[in-house]
């Protein structure tokens, strides 16, 4: 928005925090301009993580709309000046580890289970891809 | 009785004639299928209308697989954003029905995020109901420790539009925001004991909000001569939580919410922390308001503004350098800036705990930076 205050054209840092066994990216820390949407975040980890399936969660407990704004993200979820987001690929998730499965993707998890297990060679091939 | 407050059940009792045609590309028989009419309910979402609409269109459809959306006038619909805010923020004058062209195929990726029809706006919904959550409570412990029997009933009476279950299960959560204090001033008393069970303890008083601003560029005499938003870049979509500041005597009403979300629409001595005035005979008897030491030419403006039309009251709350606010609508409403905001609140919000807004803005000429 044109007469937004100069606070949405600010930087936000976003702080990548690895959940359970998920593979650690060499760059856990990286900024983004406040105007950008969530959704920029999210291709952003697709793309270091070589994934088209990908769950980014907010202080790990909610996966916000993908229009939201970093900014009102980091107003809202920040502190210490930065924005803590966990990425979940869904392999991960088909193991149980974590509490907090949303309810879609219970679902989708129990239907496809045969697509999961054809996807953990690729989610293999990705921490290794990351190791190197 | 049925649960809830007469505005609550009016809300989720409000539904969007929809007049729903096929488009063109699409139809592959002759004569072309009628267009589908169908009841959209406000606090539902376009993709749980598919299974009513499909059976519809299906004998005329190409092969293909089905990937269903929905267009108005151009503007792919996006499917997350709840029906009757969809209706508020892109139909100025209200159109009924309201026409919507529905696609089976092509779905627009670049432009809306994927959607497999009910389970998608389901995660969507607990998602966003999650981060109501933590605005006001600051976690969402309270979404995430739902049983899963909970939170599947949640969803079935939010779809079915049964507000008597919803606000059983949703009182569990503890998302209230507004005190008590104030809200039985607000309340006929047969209906406080009701609010009383569905609305927890005064809390954090952060307000879950969604805002979405419409910029208008053309210089128009009337609104609803505004050509249609052809893109979603038009609308700009805010979150931002207010905090209902609440004073002795002093009431934080809608101007002052939408104040504290769009400061720069307004005058700079209205500033964020002040209190507005009830001066109102009616309102000052139904919220035992009481008239303090307010800023005198505030109290005066409101008054003659009251008079006027929504806009005519709204340009006189905003400075005339920098844009101006055409039009605020919430589940329908133009409300009066006077309102208390924990009376919109708890009334308007939609069942995953966030308060929609609709804002339409007038972008001056020239823009003023100071």
């Amino acid at each position: 928005m044109a007469s937004e205050s100069p606070s949405s054209e600010r930087k936000v840092v976003i702080h990548l925090r690895a959940t359970g066994d998920a593979p650690i990216l060499k760059q856990a820390k990286f900024k983004i301009a406040g105007t950008d949407k969530f959704v920029k975040v999210i291709d952003f980890l697709r793309r270091q993580l070589n994934r088209d399936t990908l769950f980014v969660y907010v202080n790990s407990a909610f996966s916000p709309n993908p229009d939201e704004l970093v900014i009102d993200l980091y107003d809202n979820f920040g502190f210490d000046g930065k924005l803590v987001l966990y990425c979940w690929l869904a392999n991960k998730i088909t193991k149980g580890v974590h509490f907090s499965l949303p309810l879609g993707m219970c679902k989708t998890t129990m239907m496809s289970k045969d697509l999961l297990k054809a996807m953990l060679p690729l989610w293999k091939y990705t921490i290794v891809a990351l190791q190197a | 009785m049925d649960g809830g407050t007469q505005a609550q059940r009016y809300v989720w009792e409000g539904a969007i004639p929809l007049q729903i045609h096929l488009h063109e590309s699409e139809v592959t028989t002759l004569p072309p299928p009628p267009p589908a009419l169908i009841l959209g309910p406000r606090i539902g979402y376009l993709p749980l209308l598919i299974p009513l609409i499909k059976p519809h269109f299906c004998s005329t459809l190409p092969p293909g697989v089905d990937t269903v959306w929905f267009d108005y006038k151009g503007l792919p619909l996006k499917w997350y954003i709840p029906t009757g805010v969809l209706y508020d923020l892109l139909c100025l004058e209200p159109e009924r029905p309201w026409n919507l062209t529905v696609r089976f195929r092509g779905y627009p990726g670049h432009l809306l995020s994927p959607c497999e029809g009910e389970d998608s706006v389901k995660w969507s919904f607990i998602n966003s109901l999650k981060e109501a959550d933590y605005v006001i409570n600051g976690n969402c412990k309270n979404v995430m420790n739902m049983s899963q029997s909970d939170q599947v009933d949640l969803w079935r009476y939010v779809v079915n539009g049964n507000i008597e279950g919803y606000l059983r299960i949703s009182s569990k959560l503890k998302l209230g925001i507004i005190g008590e204090e104030h809200k039985i001033k607000l309340t006929q008393p047969r209906q406080s004991k009701v609010e009383t069970d569905i609305v927890g303890p005064s809390q954090s008083g952060r307000v879950p909000v969604r805002l979405y601003v419409w910029n208008i560029k053309e210089d128009l005499d009337e609104l609803e001569d505004a050509s249609p938003v052809d893109s979603w870049d038009q609308i700009s979509y805010i979150n931002r939580p207010v905090v209902i500041h609440e004073e002795e005597g002093m009431v934080f009403t809608l101007h002052d919410a939408i104040e504290t979300l769009l400061p720069d629409f307004f005058t700079d001595e209205l500033t964020d922390e002040k209190m507005t005035v009830i001066d109102s005979g009616d309102e000052q008897r139904a919220t035992e308001a009481t008239v303090s030491d307010c800023n005198e030419e505030n109290a005066c403006s409101r008054k003659n503004g009251e008079a006027g039309t929504t806009s005519g009251k709204l340009n006189q709350f905003c400075s005339p350098k920098k844009a101006e606010i055409k039009l605020i609508r919430i589940q329908g409403i133009e409300p009066k800036l006077e309102i208390p905001f924990s009376w919109v609140v708890n009334n308007l919000m939609n069942p995953e705990h966030f308060l929609h807004i609709c804002v339409v803005v007038k972008l001056a000429p020239v823009q003023v930076h100071t």
